[in-house]
């Protein structure tokens, strides 16, 4: 009887619960999600949009692109982080990577999650999409789509794409308190991120522009205090660094 | 003449009035009558006694092993319930498990597991521990659905993970704990979260509680979230938490 009973309440709740997750397709676990003691970059699927990647061509330009996305992240990251291939997963929406969406992250130790799409089967155009995790508490949302006339060729010429890997984990270091070791990668990120925004300006709305100046500025503000921080250890490199004119340390160009 | 002077033996003489007092005798009879009256009744209880002394054992048998058959027999049907259910919850926790998993399906399975109550608990604990980023969302919300109905089962099981000391879980399961004993309204756990959240200190001494070594950003998680949870449960219930 209790048995019987169980069921059918198994049974109602399976197809009500089942109802509401078909309702609404959302990001899926990360095929390979790597080691958790480790700082992980999270590369989804890149896809296109308009129109079916159906064809061999088509597959094999969204291909190159995630291959050099993943390279050049790799080579931005260094020996701080690992990039993991996650298969089929991806964003429908940039929205997607809400506060609970960033808190299961951070938990898993990642730092950044990006993916791209393709504007058509027949264009060179897209975007690729950034979700900064440890920046979600000081500059949210801290997600960010970055347009490209061609998005293979920018991924092929610099590695301006992928300037929010040094900065992740810049501001992951800090935010562990590892000054010393956070300076470098916040000024390499710095330096990148404004290659980018200039470089952008004229592609992207103004108040995503806005949005991503405010994350320099705060990243600025950040630097700052890793220099004074770091500054006070005996024997410390950024001992000999002078402050601007204003009173504010900042990275040597 | 000798012989006529020889005294009689065995006269005894007797001086004074001989008189039998009736009432006397009458009375002293009354007491014996009485006395033997009171032991008669004496005698029926006696006997009611002896009948009992013989059959009490035999009652009290009969009552401990209609009690103890009862127990038995309840715990024996809740162990068969209990396989069938760890049987069935089998085949769902594998589909908890998956890589192409969303967080929506997730809480459908996870919701799935939840309906089987006390059972799927120590299930959602393991998950909490060895499951992907969805799947440990998803035993987190199922746990919070068990705990809407069976509190108690929820609450002493998170109990003892954050009185573990030894490695045995992760710093995430630790936060998931502390953060469903605060929104379980788990009283009684309270003053486990008073001396987690005042002996954990700092990093390096928390490091030492758990199974991956956490940096000063998760430590700051685990210290804010039992700061947390003791506020909440404090304001439901100050005494539990002294």
């Amino acid at each position: 009887m209790i048995q019987k009973r169980a069921q059918w309440i198994c049974s109602a709740i399976a197809v009500a619960a089942v109802g509401c997750g078909t309702a609404q397709a959302q990001l899926t676990n990360c095929m390979d999600p790597g080691p958790r003691d480790v700082f992980k970059i999270f590369v989804d699927e890149v896809r296109v949009t308009g129109g079916s990647a159906g064809s061999a061509r088509v597959q094999a330009r969204l291909q190159s692109i995630h291959t050099f996305l993943s390279e050049n992240l790799r080579a931005s990251s260094g020996n701080n982080g690992s990039v993991r291939d996650c298969g089929k997963r991806y964003p429908n929406d940039p929205s997607d990577f809400n506060s609970t969406e960033f808190d299961g992250l951070d938990n898993l130790r990642v730092v950044l999650e990006v993916w791209g799409v393709l504007d058509g089967p027949a264009k060179e155009s897209g975007s690729l999409g950034f979700a900064l995790v440890p920046a979600h508490s000081i500059a949210p949302p801290a997600v960010y789509v970055i347009p490209s006339a061609n998005l293979l060729n920018s991924l092929r010429q610099g590695r301006q794409m992928s300037a929010f890997a040094p900065l992740v984990f810049g501001i992951s270091q800090y935010q562990n308190r590892s000054y010393a070791a956070a300076v470098p990668l916040l000024c390499a990120g710095t330096q990148q991120l404004n290659l980018v925004i200039n470089g952008q300006s004229a592609l992207v709305d103004p108040a995503f522009l806005s949005s991503q100046q405010d994350l320099v500025r705060k990243v600025r503000e950040m630097t700052d205090k890793a220099i004074r921080e770091a500054r006070k250890t005996a024997g410390s490199p950024f001992g000999q660094w002078t402050p601007s004119s204003d009173g504010t340390f900042v990275c040597p160009r | 003449m000798a012989e006529g002077n020889t005294a009689l033996p065995g006269a005894i003489k007797i001086e004074g009035p001989l008189q039998l007092e009736s009432a006397s005798v009458e009375a002293r009879l009354k007491e014996v009558e009485g006395k033997l009256e009171k032991g008669n009744s004496k005698g029926t209880f006696a006997w009611i006694l002896d009948v009992l002394k013989t059959l009490l054992p035999s009652i009290v048998l009969a009552i401990l092993g209609f009690a103890l058959k009862d127990s038995v027999d309840q715990a024996l049907r809740e162990r068969e319930i209990q396989l069938a259910a760890v049987k069935e919850m089998e085949t769902l926790v594998p589909d908890l498990q998956k890589t192409d998993l969303d967080r929506a399906n997730a809480q459908a399975k996870a919701a799935q597991l939840a309906a089987y109550g006390r059972y799927s608990v120590p299930f959602f604990v393991n998950i909490l521990e060895v499951g992907n980023q969805y799947a440990q969302a998803g035993a987190e919300d199922g746990l919070r659905m068990v705990a809407r109905s069976e509190p108690d089962t929820v609450c002493a099981t998170l109990r003892t993970v954050i009185q573990n000391r030894t490695g045995l879980y992760q710093w995430q399961t630790h936060l998931s704990a502390l953060k469903i004993l605060g929104q379980a309204s788990c009283t009684k756990a309270c003053r486990d979260v008073v001396r987690f959240r005042d002996t954990m200190s700092s990093v390096n001494n928390y490091q030492g509680w758990v199974s991956l070594a956490p940096i000063q950003t998760e430590y700051d998680k685990v210290s804010k979230q039992a700061t947390e949870t003791f506020a909440q449960l404090n304001s439901l219930k100050p005494g539990d938490c002294k």
